[in-house]
């Protein structure tokens, strides 16, 4: 059955060195036992946000990390998900589990769309096309009244737990979004072993080169850009019930598109772990540096640093710290005099 | 009927003619040489052939299809392979990987991509650098590994864009005779794009010769060195001198 070899490659991860597989066996285990261990509650919601970003970040891997297509507009798809379950959940009192399928549809559709267009672009272009299309939706989310403008949605109060309606008590919030985590987690894991994987990382590596070995580079690169939107968009459905109210602000404004850029760019792109070392750097010193200097935390610097942060990393070292643990193993086994030859990957092949 | 048949092919760049009605056809097993001084649009007839450039005017019929106007990905599906003039080596894919993307192109199973990838990289000898990466090979590697990758998407055209081109002239020895062993192995046709004559000339039964975008003259090896149009234009006295002797 195709199902059952899909789900065995989702879940094999032999291909990682020893020292990985234990990290993420350490990490996948502290992630279980936290709301156990961990009473605080600030402690709490930066373990949601870190998972939350993490996930996000495993989003933007396919099309960014593996396929190299700098992608600065992945916050559209994270407002489709939050908005697909808020608008219904607040017009219609639809449950969660019905509002889900859709904003993960309408993400889906809009992308194909979109990627079909933009895909075609070489280099920045994308990169560009992106920001701006991300940036009209904002717009569009912002004036529109059908949406609630930049008032927003406030969800509509259940008792929690409610399991239709998914408002759930932190500790289910927290298992909730590692359930989600886990499930993209896999699924890159899944990806970037798969045929469509091993194409996005030949049309990274040469689009030229890729044509001429029979792959449809627009197809491939459309399809790992529809998945990542699946993924991006579930991420906006927790957010929509985890926080009970939205806007363009928090789900569709470009900051978290850069957020989540940066996530994957600083921990590793194209490297399987690299967007969770990414959150794990990032949010606990955006939110503690914000707590403690009460302001907007380093989101609160200006986007075209950003800008210009991701597409020097992007140019010069995507592999962000995988990258230097990488050089690290490779500087340290040429001091010793051991051939380094082959060794130059992390997070698998 | 040929496996191959252009006809007319032409393409310009601005006010370029790169190629003016080229006529070129490739039978079935065959190899064909293609030669002709810098710039005179080998390049560019390759690029119209594999789809990375569509010609403006000229039909490509391959394997009784015409693909004149296809994209490279349906031309290499179709069956025609082909290298690059400047080695395009996929640097972050092992030379393994580099040649199971190629195998991706008739197989869907990743086990099964990478078993043809081996044996392909067996045929061409480079088995024992599966694992390491283009970048820590020489250029000589670099270019079989290329053409391992071509070969495992099972082409029945194999296209070779300068192979020589920066080699050594053992290292051209050395990949003359794997192309005859690949020639008699697989029995596919090839169209070699070749600088070096004393490469090309014996591996060819058939030369077509480019200058200035046009074809000046086709035949066999030994025609072509005696042919004055092609002695003028590109081969020069010593290599004929060389020949008679
Ligand atoms: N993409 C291009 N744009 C403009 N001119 C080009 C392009 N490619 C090739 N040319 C020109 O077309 C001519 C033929 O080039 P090319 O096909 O590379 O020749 P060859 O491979 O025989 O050396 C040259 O004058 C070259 O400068
Ligand atoms: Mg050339």
């Amino acid at each position: 059955m195709k199902i059952w070899g899909i789900i065995r490659e989702a879940f094999t991860f032999s291909d990682l060195s020893r020292g990985e597989r234990i990290g993420l066996a350490l990490l996948l285990g502290a992630i279980a036992v936290f709301p156990w261990v961990v009473k605080d509650g600030f402690a709490r919601t930066v373990a949601v946000q870190f998972l939350y970003y993490a996930m996000l970040g495993l989003s933007w891997n396919f099309i960014g990390g593996y396929g190299g297509q700098i992608d600065l507009g992945g916050a559209k798809n994270v407002g489709f998900g939050a908005y697909g379950v808020a608008l219904p959940m607040v017009l219609w009192d639809w449950p969660f589990w019905l509002g889900l399928p859709i904003g993960v549809a309408f993400a889906v559709l809009e992308s194909l769309v979109l990627g079909l267009g933009l895909l075609r672009l070489r280099g920045h272009y994308f990169a560009i096309g992106t920001l701006a299309v991300a940036l009209v939706w904002e717009e569009l989310f912002v004036y529109s009244e059908w949406t609630r403008g930049a008032r927003g949605l406030l969800l509509p109060f259940k008792r929690a737990p409610d399991y239709l309606y998914m408002q759930l008590t932190p500790v289910g919030f927290h298992y909730f979004i590692a359930a989600l985590f886990v499930f993209s987690l896999l699924w890159l894991n899944w990806f970037r072993r798969s045929k469509l994987g091993y194409q996005l990382r030949a049309i990274r590596e040469d689009e030229d080169a890729a044509a001429s070995l029979g792959i449809n580079v627009l197809a491939a690169k459309v399809k790992a850009y529809c998945i990542s939107s699946v993924v991006a968009a579930l991420g906006g459905a927790f957010y929509a019930v985890y926080y009970g109210f939205i806007d363009p602000d928090s789900v569709m404004h470009l900051d978290l598109s850069i957020m989540i850029a940066m996530t994957a760019l600083v921990g590793g792109a194209g490297v399987l772990w690299g967007p969770i070392v990414g959150a794990a750097v990032l949010i606990p010193l955006d939110r503690y540096l914000g707590a403690w200097f009460g302001g907007g935390g380093i989101l609160g610097m200006d986007f075209l640093i950003y800008a210009v942060i991701i597409m020097l990393l992007a140019a010069y070292q995507p592999k962000g710290v995988a990258g230097l643990i990488e050089a690290l193993v490779l500087w340290r086994l040429k001091a010793t005099g051991r051939s380094t030859a082959g060794l130059r990957a992390v997070g698998g092949r | 009927m040929a496996l191959l048949n252009a006809q007319g092919v032409t393409k310009r760049f601005g006010g370029l003619l790169a190629n003016d009605s080229v006529d070129l056809a490739v039978e079935e097993g065959q190899i064909v040489g293609l030669i002709g001084p810098n710039g005179a649009g080998k390049t560019t007839f390759f690029n119209c052939l594999s789809g990375h450039l569509v010609p403006d005017a000229g039909t490509i019929i391959f394997n009784g299809r015409d693909i004149t106007r296809w994209p490279a990905h349906r031309v290499a599906q179709a069956g025609i392979a082909r290298t690059f003039q400047l080695v395009k080596s996929m640097g972050g894919l092992t030379v393994e990987e580099n040649v199971m993307i190629g195998a991706f192109a008739r197989v869907d199973d990743r086990e099964e991509a990478r078993r043809k990838a081996r044996q392909v990289l067996e045929l061409v000898g480079l088995l024992d650098v599966a694992d390491m990466y283009p970048g820590e090979l020489p250029l000589a590697v670099q270019k079989q590994m290329e053409l391992a990758r071509a070969l495992a998407t099972e082409p029945k055209l194999l296209m070779l864009d300068e192979v020589a081109a920066g080699l050594s002239p053992e290292e051209i020895e050395g990949f003359a005779g794997l192309l005859r062993k690949i020639h008699r192995e697989k029995g596919l046709a090839m169209l070699v794009i070749e600088h070096v004559m004393e490469f090309v000339l014996p591996l060819s039964e058939r030369v077509y010769v480019l200058a200035g975008g046009r074809k000046i003259a086709e035949g066999t090896p030994d025609e072509i060195t005696n042919h004055p149009a092609v002695i003028e234009a590109y081969l020069g006295e010593g290599y004929a001198r060389a020949h008679k002797r």
